[in-house]
């Protein structure tokens, strides 16, 4: 096993916030959060890579809590959330390498199978929005980690692209890694998580009261 | 990895976002215009340079603050540099200390030429130097401080600048008083010179811890 998560809670001063959620995640699997906009999948996953304080439950890796600890997580996660991570005055190349020189780069050919290899000395504000989204998977399946964080990651991309960032999932669950990603796609996974209502704090709800109904779906 | 970070700090600064360019093009704009507007002849013309110079290369440095953290948080890397390895104190730190370098570190290089404009004596000139290089390190590092509470919100550029003014005052007023002070002793200069120092040792111990607490908060 290398993920679990239990009864966790977490939520933006705001009052925005999600309880009660547990779920496991092994080696070579997918999990597939899904909900109806606003329901919190974008949170929860911000909350598992630490960008969001968790106040309640407990998240561990490999018998190892790891809750509320962002240095150990960043060697544990990749991430990739809506915004991609990209300055859009500069070149693909200079993006990108900014990026690598932080988290490391590995000698795969990610560019070439991504087909950005011809945008390299593009401005990143002279690409489409499917073509952003490419460089910014390119970063993260250049030097993959164990789990994958991906929000969205198919947003903008044509079926082609769709499919090669597929099959790169894939390809990473076959060498023992694991991935979770929110979707509103159909993809083949293991698991699916629906997060079926959130919480919007009242006085009454915030008197304890539940809200959150969590199901976990093998 | 941290020289990475720090390359791609001055990268953004030089390059990118033209923050450094900014910064001096201001700085040189101001003195000149500000200087026109004096009367050469004055008396007090050469008291008035140091004292212009502390407060345009303090201006300098809160212009060009709002971006320190506020353009990666809006372009999603604020996240990345979250769970990158390196520590969120030591990211915050690092952007500081390249914000001095693109910033206030140009500026004090060309405080020779300006000081030709303004007559400062030779002696003063010196101090003037070692008084900028001492204290300006502070001036970022209270920045870092400023941006790291208000860059989630829209109108930071106002909030800024009053939230971190009060603590610009201690190395403003050290850093000018000592080169134009009447009793210039070494002994006054060089206890002057280490209260900035002390000031910018301060600064850059204790701010970005509470620099990292106040990104974190923000993003709850």
């Amino acid at each position: 096993m290398i993920l679990k998560i239990t009864d966790l809670g977490c939520g933006y001063s705001s009052g925005f916030s999600l309880r009660g959620i547990s779920l496991n995640l092994n080696s070579g699997e997918v999990l597939i959060l899904k909900g109806k906009n606003g329901v919190g999948k974008t949170t929860l996953l911000r909350a598992i890579i630490g960008l969001i304080a968790i106040n309640a439950g407990r998240i561990t890796i490999d018998g190892v809590d790891v809750t509320n600890k962002l240095d150990v997580k960043g060697e544990i996660f990749s991430y990739l959330g809506h915004l991609n991570g990209l300055k859009s005055h500069l070149t693909v190349s200079e993006n990108l390498k900014l990026w690598f020189d932080i988290f490391g780069e590995s000698n795969s050919n990610v560019l070439e199978e991504f087909g950005i290899n011809n945008l390299i000395n593009k401005k990143v504000s002279e690409c489409s929005s499917g073509q952003k989204r490419m460089i910014a998977l390119a970063r993260v399946f250049n030097c993959p980690k164990r789990v994958l964080l991906l929000d969205e990651p198919m947003v903008g991309l044509d079926d082609t692209n769709k499919k090669k960032i597929q099959n790169k999932i894939e390809e990473h669950i076959k060498l023992g890694g694991s991935a979770i990603l929110v979707s509103h796609r159909n993809f083949p996974s293991n698991k699916t998580f629906s997060l079926k209502s959130s919480t919007i704090p009242t006085s009454s709800s915030l008197n304890g009261e539940k809200d959150l109904l969590a199901n976990f779906m093998v | 990895m941290i020289i990475a970070l720090l390359k791609r700090e001055l990268f953004l600064s030089f390059t990118a976002n033209g923050t450094a360019i900014l910064g001096l093009v201001f700085f040189i704009t101001v003195i000149f215009v500000s200087a026109l507007g004096f009367d050469i002849n004055s008396t007090d013309f050469n008291l008035i340079g140091p004292s212009l110079i502390w407060v345009t290369a303090l201006l300098s440095v809160l212009l060009s603050a709002k971006n320190l953290i506020q353009d990666d948080f809006r372009d999603g890397s604020l996240d990345l540099l979250l769970i990158s390895p390196i520590p969120l104190e030591l990211v915050l730190a690092l952007k500081a200390f390249a914000h001095w370098i693109s910033i206030s570190l140009p500026i004090i290089l060309i405080c020779p030429v300006i000081s030709v404009l303004f007559t400062i004596p030779f002696d003063n000139l010196i101090i003037l130097i070692i008084g900028l290089f001492l204290g300006t390190p502070a001036l970022s590092f209270i920045a870092i401080l400023g941006a790291s509470l208000t860059f989630s919100l829209r109108r930071s550029s106002i909030l800024m600048p009053i939230l971190i003014m009060p603590f610009y005052i201690p190395t403003l007023v050290f850093g000018v008083k000592i080169v134009n002070f009447t009793e210039n002793t070494n002994e006054y200069h060089i206890n002057g010179l280490l209260i900035l120092l002390a000031i910018t040792l301060l600064s850059m111990s204790v701010l970005p811890f509470a620099a990292a607490m106040g990104v974190k908060s923000c993003l709850k």
